[in-house]
This record gives structure tokens, C-alpha cells and sequence, in this order.
């Protein structure tokens, strides 16, 4: 392990073109991605989000109604899509054959699923190329992939990697020579690992760390979501051994207990992911007034500014 | 029915939910709850969670193999006990190959297939394939008798295939007539693409290989080739297997937790399950947190704090702030966690028991912990759990 941990160097992320998200289901990896999103436009940046066969979650997120799959304008200088592999397929066919009316004739909409469903990595190479497509062609600075959770999300970055090594010379090869330089360009990407501080998501946040790592994937840090708040000063294990059990108090010294008990639980699961992982871990707060939306995004970009500006 | 009555009375139990909400560790329970019962029970789980025998402490347990917890360790941990507690980690690759082996005699052709490139892509990635073979081993476990109550812990779901999809998504991907037309040339031809025997498959050939090479296409239809002949293998078992699951011998317990981030894959699990005819008995809501109790009187903290400073304590005044707070909070999340219940009663359109079940304030990790969850499930405090 490194004398003192590695800080996460957000500004420098943010130079990047593009930042993949990633981790284990439900650990927040839309709304931070949606955060992200915010805190580069704050930086000046346009921004391009883009989300695979989720529909408008990002939208949803960002408190704005969209229909289809864009792209679109969400705001001022932040972009948003909806990767599909179908979609995508026709693009990249139409650029191929060029005639539209040849296109229909052999990607009939059921082929085109079975085309989909029996060549592997197909799919994966055709969203992550037309997402480099559209990185290039809208002047967006960074594109930010809030990308499926662990197992698909790895499964996803290897594809291009997977097709250079088993496919033959050939188009669907050159294209993913293409996506693969630009993912394991350190200079251009970075993949973030998205976790919270529980045992399943924490062990899947390392195990794709050494996945990524093997794969040659540059990784700019962790983002460690949903972090409680500690209110105990140094010595409160002292103060609440003395404090008397017997008193008005008695839910108030086990309410304390309690909630000391699962901070303590936050923070071994914490230090598990600082300690298995070679990267800076960002931690951000669980919120815990209202229901998650817009309001809750906005607070996520604020402190991800703050960070940028070297606030603790 | 009561979820102790389920326990009591199926031959399988199958717990769905999302990931991360203890559905590992409480189908652990639901198979203690049935060694309680005196019933001899096997909880089967799928690799990659190593969560059961992390919940059991049993950190040696090797996939693929069961081991049985005789009644004694059982009660050493404080358990109630009168059966012993099968346990096992699903092996997927030897799943597969156990299930090949089933169904094809043919040794060197078995080789074949299980060293096929897309067979072994197919079982490794394509989402479905891990539940169809731990399908395959209950139905399997299940017929070949010896449990009488197997409880299988389903993996989360993944991008929106569930395991109640995986046969007919296995025998989707092995019997497309979409591409079984685009290969018919390679099929029949042996050779792929340029002898055109059927006008527009042999040009989609052409258009394709353009994309992906001949050679692609070539292992491809291959693997069509070796694997179709198995289809009405893996239909005949897909029906038998559908069937058990829609029986009365099978109950299904949703687990989740009051996450609103889990709700609507909570909701989407329980439509899954009523497309498939079949309806959660149980829903169990992991990880509530308990209310905290009453703030202390007016002013008490502060003068608790001011007594145990003058004591020496330097940090009592400001940790009995912290105290203060971290009821608050408590209070907080307790609030949110009970709306929440009422928010997925209210998306489960009020199907079904739901049962709530406290937070531990710890992770379970043998067996005396997994006994606290069992009785936190079979056991609530008299007047419920608030």
C-alpha cells in the first residue's frame, strides 16, 4: 500500500474525453453519473451522458422530460442518449452499405435480433462505437457512460478486446480496434468504480478492479456513495461507556450504540475497498431528507464541486 | 399462508430479489427455519456469491459440491435443530456439463460441444446461462428426491433477464429460425457464402461476412449445427421444469429491502413472476431500521454532558450531541424505511404478506448470527415488529 492514499484528482478526470461508471446494481451509478454530468458543465465543459437500454433514467434524474433515445440537448452544453445495440447496428450498417433499402433487406428486424443475440460481443461493440462515433462528431468534450452494472459493465469494455482477438480482418474487427484504442488510452479515458459501503458491492468493486486492471483499462478512482454521517468526537467510546444505562436516557444511549454499529460496519467495508483497490476512493454522503431526484443530483454535483475546488 | 407454513409444507422455495439485500443469507434461513422444523433441507446457491458460506462460516466450501451440517453443529450454534442443513454452491460450468452429459451419449461429440468457443462464450456470458443451469440442478436435485425441502437462492437480476426467462431464452438462442435461415447456405453447403442456395440468405451471408468475416460465420453455424439436434432435449426439460415451478410443491419469497432505489425492480420481479403464472407467497423486507425510541428529556443531554466533563471526559458534551444526532438520524431512516414498506405493499398491489424484518447491526457470519435472522423471520416480537 502507498505511504499516504492516492487523492482523487477530479479536475484532471474531468480533462478526460470519456468516464465509464460502473459497479454493483443499485450503488448509484446513474444519479453519479447524472452528478458528474453537472459538476463538468459547471467546469465548462460540453458534456454528452449516455446511458445503455435504460431509457430516460438519466433524464428522469436530471428532473427533465425526454422522450426517445436521443440524442438531445438536456440542458445548455449537456447532451444525453440512450445507447441501443439495434439502433446503433443500423447506423453502422447504413455507413457500410450506404443504401438504405439494402440495410432493410438484410437486417430484417427479426434477423437483426438474431444477428444481435448469436454473434457475442456484437451488441457491445456497436453501442461503445456508436458512442466514439458520436463523441467525435457532436464537439462534446467528455462523454460520460453510465454503463450496466458489474458483470455486464466489464463484459461490455471487453468486447472490443474480445472481437480484435477471435474476429478476422474485417469491419466489424477495424471497428473495434477503433472503440479498443480509445478505451485504453489513459490520456483519453478513465472508468470509475462505483460502490457503497456494504459487503456485496465493495467485493464487486475489487473484483472488476482486477478485471479492468488485466484488460489494460486506465481507472481514475472509486467513488464510494452513500456514505453515513459520524458525529462522535474522538473519545465518545469513553463517554458512552460511562454514561449511566439506567437513566431518561436509556433509548438515547441505544439509539447511539446502534448507530455506531452500523458506522462501524460502513467503515470496515470502506477500508476493505481502500485497502483492495490501487486508487483514490471519493467519499459521497447519504442523503437522507426526501425522496431521490433532481434535488438529490444537484447535492451530489455540489459536493463533487466542492472537491474540485479542493474543499474537504 | 404464513411463510413458517411454507416452510413447513413445499418441496421447493425459490427466493428472488435484487442484489445486495441479504437473499443469500435469508435463504439460508429459510433452510435453518426447516432443519428447526425437523426437515432434512438443502439450500442451493449460484456461484460467483460466496455470500452462503461466508453467512455459515464456512469459507472452504468448494462450488459444486454439498456439504451436510449435521444436527449437532447445528445446535452447538444455538439452534433449535432437529434435521441436517445441506449446503451447496452452484458449480455453473459443471452444471453445464453435467447437463450435456445427460443428455448426449456420445463422448467425443460431448467433447466437442463443451470445448466449443461459443458454447463456452454462451455459458460464460450470455445472461440466462447461469440460471438455466441452476434450474437444471434443482429440477434435477428435486426428481432424484432425498430433500424435502430444497431452497434455491436465485441469482440478482441482470439486465432485466431473470432466471424464470432462462429456458426459453437458452432455446431461443439455439433455435432461431432468423439465423438458422442467414446460415442455411453454411449449413447445408458445408461451406460458407459463396454457393448460394438460398438467394437471400446466401446474400445476408455476403453482407454479414463483410462485417464480421467468413471465418466468424463458419464457427458460428457450427455451433448452430452441433447444438441443434439437442433442442427437443432441452424443451422436453424446460416443460418438466416449468411445470414444478408452477406446481404447488414451489413457492416463491421475494426478498428486498425498503430501498426506494430497489422498489420498482421489486415491482418488476413481481410482475415476472405473475407473467409466469406464479405468485411470491412471501415478501420479506430486509434491513428495516428499528425505531430509535424516545429523544431524551429537554436539557438532560446537555448537563450529562457538562457532569461527565467535569469528570474529565473532555468530548461528553459534544458526544452526546453526536448521541442526539444519531437518534435523529435513526429516526430518519426508520420513518423513510416504513413509508417505504407502505410505498412497495402499495406497488405489489397488496399481493402478499410482507414481512418486515429489523436491521441486524451486523453482518451474519456463522451460524449463531444466521439463527438471530431465523428468529428475527420466524419469531417477531409479540404485537409485530414496528
Amino acid at each position: 500500500m502507498p505511504a499516504s492514499p492516492p487523492t482523487t484528482d477530479l479536475r484532471a478526470l474531468l480533462q478526460r474525453r470519456l468516464l465509464v461508471l460502473t459497479g454493483k446494481g443499485g450503488v448509484g451509478k446513474s444519479a453519479l453519473s447524472a452528478a458528474l454530468g453537472l459538476a463538468a458543465r459547471a467546469q465548462g465543459k460540453r458534456v454528452l451522458l449516455a446511458e445503455v437500454r435504460a431509457p430516460r433514467r438519466l433524464p428522469a434524474l436530471l428532473g427533465v422530460p425526454a422522450e426517445g433515445d436521443g440524442p438531445l440537448e438536456l440542458a445548455p452544453q449537456l447532451g444525453w442518449l440512450n445507447l441501443r445495440p439495434e439502433a446503433a447496428l443500423e447506423i453502422y450498417a447504413m455507413r457500410l452499405l450506404k443504401l438504405r433499402m439494402v440495410y432493410r433487406a438484410v437486417f430484417e428486424q427479426r434477423m437483426v435480433q438474431a444477428f444481435l443475440r448469436a454473434v457475442p460481443s456484437l451488441a457491445e461493440i456497436l453501442v461503445l462505437g456508436h458512442l466514439r462515433a458520436l463523441l467525435d462528431e457532436s464537439g462534446s468534450d467528455l462523454a460520460i457512460l453510465d454503463a450496466p452494472s458489474t458483470g455486464p459493465g466489464a463484459m461490455l469494455l471487453e468486447a472490443p478486446q474480445a472481437v480484435v482477438e477471435t474476429a478476422p480482418l474485417g469491419a466489424l474487427r477495424e471497428g473495434a480496434e477503433w472503440i479498443q484504442r480509445l478505451l485504453t488510452d489513459p490520456a483519453a479515458t478513465a472508468v470509475l468504480l462505483v460502490a457503497v459501503p456494504e459487503e456485496l458491492p465493495v467485493n464487486e468493486a475489487i473484483d472488476l478492479h482486477h478485471r479492468l486492471r488485466r484488460g489494460g483499462f486506465p481507472q481514475g478512482g472509486a467513488l464510494l456513495n452513500r456514505v453515513l454521517p459520524d458525529p462522535f468526537p474522538a473519545g465518545a467510546d469513553e463517554v458512552l461507556a460511562r454514561l449511566p444505562a439506567q437513566l431518561a436516557a436509556h433509548d438515547l444511549l441505544s439509539a447511539a450504540r446502534a448507530y455506531r454499529r452500523r458506522l462501524a460496519i460502513q467503515r470496515a467495508h470502506a477500508d476493505r475497498l481502500r485497502a483492495g483497490l490501487d486508487l483514490p476512493v471519493l467519499e459521497l454522503p447519504e442523503l437522507l431528507e426526501g425522496p431521490f431526484g433532481p434535488a438529490g443530483v444537484a447535492e451530489l454535483a455540489a459536493r463533487l464541486g466542492a472537491a474540485l475546488r479542493g474543499a474537504p | 399462508m404464513s411463510l413458517a407454513a411454507l416452510i413447513r409444507e413445499r418441496r421447493i422455495v425459490v427466493t428472488v430479489g435484487p442484489g445486495g439485500v441479504g437473499k443469500t443469507t435469508t435463504a439460508a434461513a429459510l433452510g435453518l427455519q426447516a432443519a428447526c422444523q425437523g426437515r432434512r433441507a438443502l439450500v442451493l446457491t449460484i456461484d460467483p456469491a460466496l455470500r452462503l458460506a461466508d453467512a455459515l462460516g464456512l469459507p472452504g466450501l468448494p462450488p459444486g459440491e454439498i456439504k451436510e451440517l449435521p444436527v449437532a453443529a447445528l445446535q452447538a450454534a444455538g439452534t433449535p435443530a432437529r434435521a441436517p442443513l445441506g449446503v451447496g454452491m452452484l458449480d455453473t460450468g459443471l452444471a453445464w456439463q453435467r447437463t450435456i452429459e445427460r443428455l448426449v451419449p456420445d463422448v467425443e461429440r460431448r467433447g466437442r460441444m463443451l470445448g466449443h468457443p461459443f458454447f463456452r462464450r454462451m455459458q460464460a456470458d450470455l445472461a440466462g446461462a447461469r440460471e438455466y443451469a441452476a434450474l437444471e440442478e434443482l429440477h434435477h436435485l428435486h426428481v432424484r428426491g432425498g430433500y424435502e425441502l430444497i431452497v434455491l437462492d436465485t441469482p440478482p437480476t441482470v439486465a432485466g433477464v431473470d432466471f424464470l426467462q432462462a429456458p426459453d431464452r437458452i432455446l431461443d438462442v439455439l433455435d432461431q429460425d432468423g439465423y438458422r435461415w442467414l446460415l442455411r447456405p453454411a449449413l447445408l453447403g458445408g461451406k460458407l457464402g459463396l454457393r448460394v442456395l438460398n438467394f437471400s440468405g446466401g446474400y445476408a451471408v455476403r453482407t454479414l461476412s463483410r462485417f464480421t468475416g467468413l471465418d466468424f460465420l463458419r464457427e458460428l453455424a457450427s455451433f448452430v449445427d452441433l447444438f441443434s439436434e439437442l433442442l427437443e432435449g432441452f424443451r422436453a426439460r424446460a416443460a418438466a421444469m416449468k411445470a414444478t415451478l408452477r406446481s404447488e410443491v414451489t413457492a416463491f419469497v421475494l426478498v428486498t429491502a425498503a430501498d426506494p432505489n430497489l422498489a420498482q425492480e421489486s415491482r418488476y420481479l413481481y410482475r415476472r413472476l405473475q407473467s409466469w403464472e406464479v405468485r411470491p407467497g412471501t415478501v420479506v423486507v430486509n434491513r428495516m431500521t428499528p425505531d430509535p425510541g424516545e429523544p431524551p428529556p429537554e436539557g438532560w443531554s446537555a448537563r450529562a454532558g457538562r457532569a461527565l466533563q467535569a469528570e474529565g471526559l473532555a468530548a461528553a458534551p459534544a458526544t452526546l450531541l453526536a448521541a442526539e444526532r444519531s437518534q435523529e438520524l435513526l429516526r430518519v431512516m426508520h420513518r423513510r424505511d416504513f413509508a417505504q414498506l407502505e410505498v412497495l405493499r402499495e406497488l405489489l398491489d397488496h399481493c402478499c404478506d410482507l414481512v418486515p424484518v429489523p436491521h441486524l447491526g451486523q453482518e451474519v457470519c456463522d451460524l449463531a448470527w444466521l439463527e438471530q435472522l431465523r428468529r428475527r423471520l420466524f419469531e417477531p416480537p409479540s404485537g409485530g415488529f414496528r
